[in-house]
C-alpha cells in the first residue's frame, strides 16, 4: 500500500464526517531541498470552517507543507486546491504565486514591518486588493475590535508587547477575509502564561471570522487543545490523520502514540484474536489487548509484528510477590525520578528494554534502583498499535 | 451583519481567470526580465569591458591605434626595461610593509578603545577614523612641507635647534611613503578590527582562564585565532588599496625617481607622447597582483565560516588597566595628532599664505586671504569648482541609483545570474583607481562611438560610477540582507505582488542605508584624484587634478586652500543634505501619525458600537 492509500484509506474508513467540499485539499505533495527529502507525498482534505494542526517533530517536513500551501515554496509535485481552485499542480503546471491566493499567513515571528504602525499593517492587505474605502474601513474596524487592538492602532511593532505584535500579525491574516489561515508556530514566540492565553484567543478568533486554519506546532497540548483535526507527521510523511481525541484515546501508531499521547510502547508478536481483542506476546509473557484502530486490524495477523502502547500513569507498578494478576511481566527498577505530584520509575524486563511508568506519589509503596517488580498493563489500557510509523518502512 | 458571514463578495478578488489575464501577467513579467537582464547585462559590461580592453591593449603591438596585431612586445619591454625590477621592489616593499603597519596600528588602537577600561572610551573609539575625512592629497602635500628632507619646517627647526646641517627627517623615498600610507590607511582595518573585538564573547576567554591556561596563553590560544579571519581580511583589502594608491608615490617617491607602478604609469601617459600599450602592460602587474593577492584571502578564508558560531552576543567585559589606563589613554590620541592634526593645522596655515619658504625665517608671515579669494575669481579655479560639483552630483546620482538596482536584483530577485551581478559590481574594488582610469581611457579612444567624449567630464563619470559602485553596494547590501524574510513574504501573504512588496516593504526600510551611501560617494567623489589624474582634459578640468597641477608647478598657498575646500565643502554638503534628509523624514513621520490618529479615531467611536456584537459572537460560538 502506498502512502497516499495508507493517509486516503486513514482518512475515510474512521467513521468522518462527510465534509463536502474540502477548503484546502492538498494530493501527494512533495519537496526537494537538493538531495534532502522535506516532504515525501503528502495528501490531506481539510472541512471548511475547521482548525486543523500539522504536528511533529522539527524536521519533519511540516512548515515546509505550510509554506506549500501559501505558495511560498513550489512544490517539486502534487497539487493544492484552496476553496476548489487549483493553486499548484505539477501535472498541469499550474503555480498561482503566493499574492494571488486568498490565504492569510501568520509567521513565527510575526513578520511585522517595523516601518508601519497597527492602523497600516491592518490596511495593506485591503490596499493591495480593489476594495472600497467604505469596505476598508469597516473591515480595519471590524478585526480591531476583534484582535483587541483599537486603543493601540497608532503604535509601531516595537510599542508592542510579544502578544500584541502577534494579534497584530493575525488581525493582517484575517482582515483580507482569507480562504485559509495559516499559522507557523505562532505561540512558539510567547512566554509559557501568554501561550494558553493566546491559544484560546486564537481559537476564538478563528471560530468568529469562519475561516479555515492550518496550524503547525511541535507541541502536542497546543494541538490537542486547539485542533478540530490533527494531522501527525514524521519524516516528511503523514503519520495519521483524525480528530485529536481520537488519536489520543486510540493510535493507530506507535509514533503517534508516543508524540501525540505520551504513550510508552513494548515491542510485541500477534498470536491469535481472543474474544473481542487480541493474544500477543510480549518476549516470553502472553499479554491480552483489547483495544486496537479498526485500520490497523489488517496488520494485527497471526505472526504480526506490532506494539503495544500504554501511558505511563495506567502502568501499575508493585513489588514483587506471588500474585498471578493477568498481563503482569516481572522487571527491575532501574531509576526512580521525583516530580511532586508523582514519581517516574524507570523499569527493565527480561522481556522488553526500558519501561517509563508513573506512579503517584501517595502511593504507599517507594521503589528504589535494584527492587523487584511486577508490572501490571491493563488490558483496558493496552493498545495494540502498528509499529514505529505504521504501513510500509520509509523509504530513503 | 454578524462577523461569522463576514464572507462579502465586495472583499473577494474575482477568480483568476485562467486565459488572458495570466497571459498578460506572463507578458509583463517577461518584459520586465528582460529589462532587468538587460540593464544587468549594461553595468556587468561596463565593469569587464575596460578592463578586458587593457588587457588586450597590453598584448597589443599595433602600427595605428592600440589595440591589434597581438603579441608580447610592449610586455617583454616592460620587463626588460632597467627599471622593472626596481619598479616592482618599491611597489612591494611600499605594500607589504605599508599593510603590516596600517593593520598593526589598527589592531593596537581597537585593542585599547574596545577591550580596555580607558577614561572616555566613547570620543577616543572614534578618533582613529579621523584620516578618512580627509583628501588624500591634503595628507601628503602636509607631509612633505613639515618633514620634506631639507625645505621640510620640521626638520629645518631642529637642525637651528642643533646647530647642525643633518637632515633629521626625509619624507621623501620609500621609507617616507611607507610611514605616510601606513598611517593614512589606518581606519580601515580599525573598523574591521574593532568590530571583531566586539564581537568575542567574554565567555570564550573566560572559558580558557577556568581550563587552567594564563593570559598571555588565551590571547595566543583563544582572542587571536578568533580574530584571524577579521586580520586576513584587513590585511588584504588594505593591501589592495595601498598598492594601487597614487598621491603618496607620486608625491613622496617620484621626486626621488623611487615609482611604484602607479606613479611611473600616470607620468608614461601625462608626459610628452604617451605610449599606452606600456601603460597597459604595467597595468596588469596590478591585475596580477591584486588576483594573486584575492587568491591568497580567498584560500585562507576558505574555511572561516565556523568563527561565525561563536560571535555570538553577549557581555563585553574590559580588561582593567589600572593607573595605566591613563598613559594607553594617549595612544589614540597620539595618533591622531600625528597621523592628521599636524597635517590639517599645517594646510589651514599654509592656506593662508602667500609663499612658503621653510628656509628664510619664520614661515608663516605672508598672510593673505587670496587663495580663497582666487578660488571665486580665477577662472580656471571656478570652472573646475563648477565641473567637480557637476561631475559629483551626477555620479552620487548615478552610483546611487546603479548600486540600489544592483542590491534589489540580487537579493529580492530569482533572475539567473543575480549573484554574479553582485560579485562583479564590487570587484572593482580590486581594481586600483589609476589602472581603471587607464582602462577608462583606451576604452574610449578605441571604441569609435566612444571617442566624441574624450577630453569630457563623461570619462571622468563613468570611472567614478565604476570606483563607487562597490561601497555603494556593501552599503545597501549590508543593510538589505538584515532584512528577515518574513517581512517580504508577509506582503505576498497580503496580496501584494513582487513590485508593490519591494515598493511598500524593502525600500522603505533599507532608505538609512540609501542615505548612507549618497552621502558616502558625495564625499569621496569630490576629492577623488587618483581615478581621475589621467582623464581630466584641459578643457575640462576638476578641482582635484587643478590642485595636483599646482602642486607640480610650486604654488603650495593655493593647493593648501584646495585642499581645504575638498576637506570642507563636501561635508559641509552633505551634512546639509543629512540635515533636509533628516527634516523630510520628521514631516513624513508626523504626517503618517496624524493620518492615523484621524482614521482611528473616527474607528474607535465606530467600534465601541461594534464591540457588544463581537462578544455577542464570540459567546454564541
Amino acid at each position: 500500500m502506498s502512502r497516499v492509500e495508507a493517509v486516503e484509506s486513514a482518512v475515510s474508513p474512521s467513521g468522518q464526517p462527510d465534509i463536502g467540499t474540502p477548503a484546502v485539499e492538498a494530493t501527494g505533495l512533495t519537496k526537494k531541498y537538493s538531495s534532502q527529502v522535506a516532504v515525501g507525498g503528502v495528501s490531506f482534505a481539510i472541512p471548511e470552517g475547521s482548525f486543523l494542526s500539522l504536528l511533529g517533530p522539527s524536521g519533519c517536513g511540516k512548515t515546509t507543507t505550510l509554506r506549500m500551501l501559501a505558495g511560498l515554496e513550489r512544490p517539486d509535485s502534487g497539487e493544492i486546491r484552496i476553496a476548489g481552485k487549483v493553486m499548484s499542480s505539477s501535472t498541469s503546471r499550474t503555480f498561482v504565486p503566493p499574492h494571488k491566493r486568498r490565504i492569510g499567513f501568520v509567521h513565527q515571528s510575526y513578520g511585522l514591518w517595523p516601518h508601519m504602525d497597527v492602523y497600516r499593517h491592518l490596511m495593506y492587505p485591503l490596499q493591495q486588493r480593489k476594495v472600497t474605502r467604505e469596505e476598508r474601513d469597516r473591515r480595519v474596524r471590524e478585526v480591531l475590535a476583534m484582535v483587541r487592538l483599537d486603543a493601540l492602532a497608532e503604535r509601531y511593532p516595537n510599542e508592542l508587547s510579544g502578544g500584541q505584535q502577534q494579534r497584530v500579525s493575525l488581525g493582517r491574516a484575517l482582515v483580507q477575509d482569507p480562504d485559509v489561515l495559516l499559522l507557523d508556530e505562532p505561540l512558539s514566540n510567547l512566554d509559557a502564561a501568554l501561550r494558553g492565553e493566546m491559544g484560546v484567543e486564537l481559537r476564538r478568533l478563528q471560530r468568529v471570522s469562519g475561516s479555515t486554519a492550518v496550524y503547525v506546532t511541535h507541541d502536542r497540548l497546543e494541538a490537542l487543545s486547539l485542533s478540530d483535526y490533527l494531522i501527525v507527521m514524521s519524516d516528511g510523511l503523514v503519520v495519521e490523520f483524525g480528530r485529536p481525541q481520537d488519536i489520543y484515546e486510540l493510535p493507530a501508531t506507535e509514533f503517534s502514540a508516543q508524540f501525540v499521547a505520551g504513550a510508552v510502547a513494548l515491542p510485541a508478536t500477534v498470536i491469535a484474536p481472543d474474544g473481542d481483542g487480541f493474544a500477543v506476546t510480549v518476549g516470553e509473557s502472553k499479554l491480552l489487548v483489547s483495544q486496537l484502530r479498526e485500520s490497523t486490524r489488517s496488520a494485527a495477523h497471526r505472526g504480526g509484528s506490532m506494539a503495544l502502547a500504554i501511558r505511563p500513569d495506567r502502568i501499575r507498578v508493585q513489588k514483587a510477590g506471588p500474585s498471578a494478576q493477568a498481563n503482569t511481566v516481572s522487571a527491575a527498577v532501574t531509576g526512580v525520578v521525583y516530580y511532586g505530584s508523582h514519581y517516574d520509575v524507570d523499569v527493565e524486563g527480561h522481556d522488553f528494554g526500558h519501561l517509563m511508568c508513573r506512579v503517584q506519589a501517595d502511593q504507599d509503596e517507594r521503589f528504589a534502583p535494584g527492587d523487584a517488580v511486577q508490572v501490571v498493563l491493563p488490558r483496558e489500557d493496552l493498545v495494540l498499535v502498528e509499529k514505529g510509523k505504521g504501513g510500509a518502512e520509509p523509504e530513503i | 451583519m454578524t462577523l461569522a458571514q463576514a464572507p462579502s463578495p465586495p472583499a473577494h478578488a474575482p477568480a483568476p481567470v485562467p486565459g488572458r489575464r495570466l497571459g498578460l501577467s506572463r507578458l509583463t513579467r517577461a518584459l520586465a526580465w528582460l529589462v532587468g537582464g538587460a540593464v544587468c547585462l549594461v553595468i556587468a559590461a561596463g565593469i569587464v569591458i575596460p578592463v578586458v580592453v587593457v588587457v588586450l591593449a597590453s598584448v597589443s603591438n599595433p602600427t595605428y591605434g592600440i589595440v591589434g596585431n597581438y603579441g608580447t612586445k610592449y610586455l617583454s619591454a616592460m620587463v626588460h626595461a632597467d627599471q622593472f625590477a626596481s619598479l616592482l621592489r618599491t611597489t612591494l616593499i611600499y605594500t607589504v610593509a605599508g599593510t603590516v603597519m596600517a593593520v598593526a596600528i589598527a589592531a593596537m588602537l581597537a585593542w585599547i578603545t574596545t577591550l580596555t577600561n580607558i577614561p572616555f572610551a566613547r570620543v577616543l573609539r572614534v578618533l582613529p577614523l579621523a584620516p578618512l575625512l580627509f583628501p588624500p592629497l591634503l595628507l601628503v602635500t602636509a607631509w612633505v612641507q613639515l618633514y620634506g628632507g631639507r625645505a621640510g619646517y620640521v626638520n629645518v627647526l631642529l637642525q637651528d635647534a642643533f646647530h647642525t646641517q643633518h637632515t633629521f627627517t626625509d619624507i621623501f623615498g620609500l621609507r617616507g611613503m611607507i610611514v605616510a600610507v601606513g598611517l593614512n590607511m589606518v581606519p580601515l582595518p580599525y573598523l574591521i578590527l574593532s568590530a571583531a573585538m566586539r564581537s568575542i564573547n567574554t565567555s570564550l576567554p573566560e572559558a580558557s582562564y577556568m581550563s587552567g591556561a594564563s593570559i598571555p596563553k588565551t590571547l595566543l590560544r583563544i582572542q587571536l585565532p578568533l580574530l584571524r579571519p577579521a586580520l586576513l581580511s584587513s590585511l588584504a583589502l588594505v593591501g589592495l588599496v595601498i598598492a594601487g594608491s597614487f598621491e603618496i608615490p607620486f608625491v613622496m617617491g617620484a621626486p626621488k625617481n623611487v615609482n611604484t607602478f602607479t606613479s611611473r604609469i600616470y607620468e608614461s601617459l601625462s608626459s610628452g607622447e604617451p605610449n599606452f600599450n606600456l601603460a597597459a602592460a604595467q597595468a596588469d602587474v596590478y591585475l596580477v597582483l591584486n588576483g594573486l593577492l584575492l587568491l591568497w584571502y580567498v584560500m585562507a578564508t576558505r574555511r572561516e565560516n565556523r568563527f561565525q558560531t561563536v560571535s555570538a552576543r553577549g557581555g563585553n567585559q574590559r580588561i582593567d588597566l589600572g593607573r595605566w589606563k591613563y598613559l594607553v589613554m594617549l595612544v589614540p590620541v597620539a595618533y591622531v595628532l600625528v597621523a592628521v592634526a599636524q597635517l590639517l593645522i599645517q594646510s589651514v596655515l599654509v592656506s593662508f599664505q602667500k609663499f612658503f619658504t621653510t628656509t628664510q625665517g619664520f614661515p608663516y608671515r605672508y598672510w593673505t586671504l587670496g587663495n580663497y579669494r582666487d578660488m571665486a575669481k580665477q577662472n580656471l579655479l571656478v570652472e573646475s569648482f563648477t565641473n567637480t560639483i557637476k561631475v559629483d552630483v551626477i555620479v552620487t546620482v548615478l552610483t546611487v541609483v546603479v548600486s540600489l538596482f544592483i542590491c534589489l536584483v540580487a537579493f529580492n530577485t530569482t533572475i539567473f545570474g543575480r549573484r554574479t551581478l553582485e560579485v562583479i559590481a564590487t570587484s572593482p574594488v580590486a581594481v586600483p583607481p589609476v589602472v581603471m582610469s587607464v582602462a577608462l581611457l583606451i576604452t574610449v579612444l578605441i571604441i569609435p562611438g566612444l571617442r566624441s567624449t574624450y577630453s569630457t567630464l563623461t570619462p571622468v563619470i563613468a570611472v567614478e560610477v565604476i570606483l563607487f559602485i562597490p561601497f555603494a553596494v556593501r552599503t545597501i547590501s549590508g543593510s538589505i540582507i538584515q532584512i528577515p524574510r518574513e517581512l517580504r513574504e508577509a506582503a505576498a501573504m497580503c496580496g501584494a505582488g513582487p513590485w508593490r512588496g519591494m515598493l511598500t516593504v524593502t525600500i522603505p526600510l533599507i532608505r538609512q542605508a540609501v542615505y548612507s551611501a549618497i552621502l558616502i560617494v558625495f564625499v569621496l567623489s569630490f576629492r577623488e584624484l587618483a581615478g581621475i589624474a589621467l582623464l581630466t582634459a584641459a578643457n575640462a578640468p576638476m578641482v582635484a587634478s587643478t590642485a595636483l597641477d599646482y602642486w607640480e608647478t610650486g604654488q603650495p598657498g593655493l593647493v593648501g586652500a584646495l585642499n581645504i575646500a575638498m576637506f570642507v565643502f563636501p561635508i559641509l554638503a552633505a551634512g546639509l543634505m543629512a540635515g533636509v534628509i533628516a527634516g523630510v523624514e520628521r514631516g513624513l513621520t508626523g504626517w503618517r501619525r496624524h493620518r492615523t490618529r484621524s482614521a482611528v479615531q473616527s474607528i474607535s467611536v465606530a467600534a465601541a458600537g461594534i464591540r457588544p456584537q463581537v462578544d455577542a459572537v464570540t459567546e454564541m460560538k
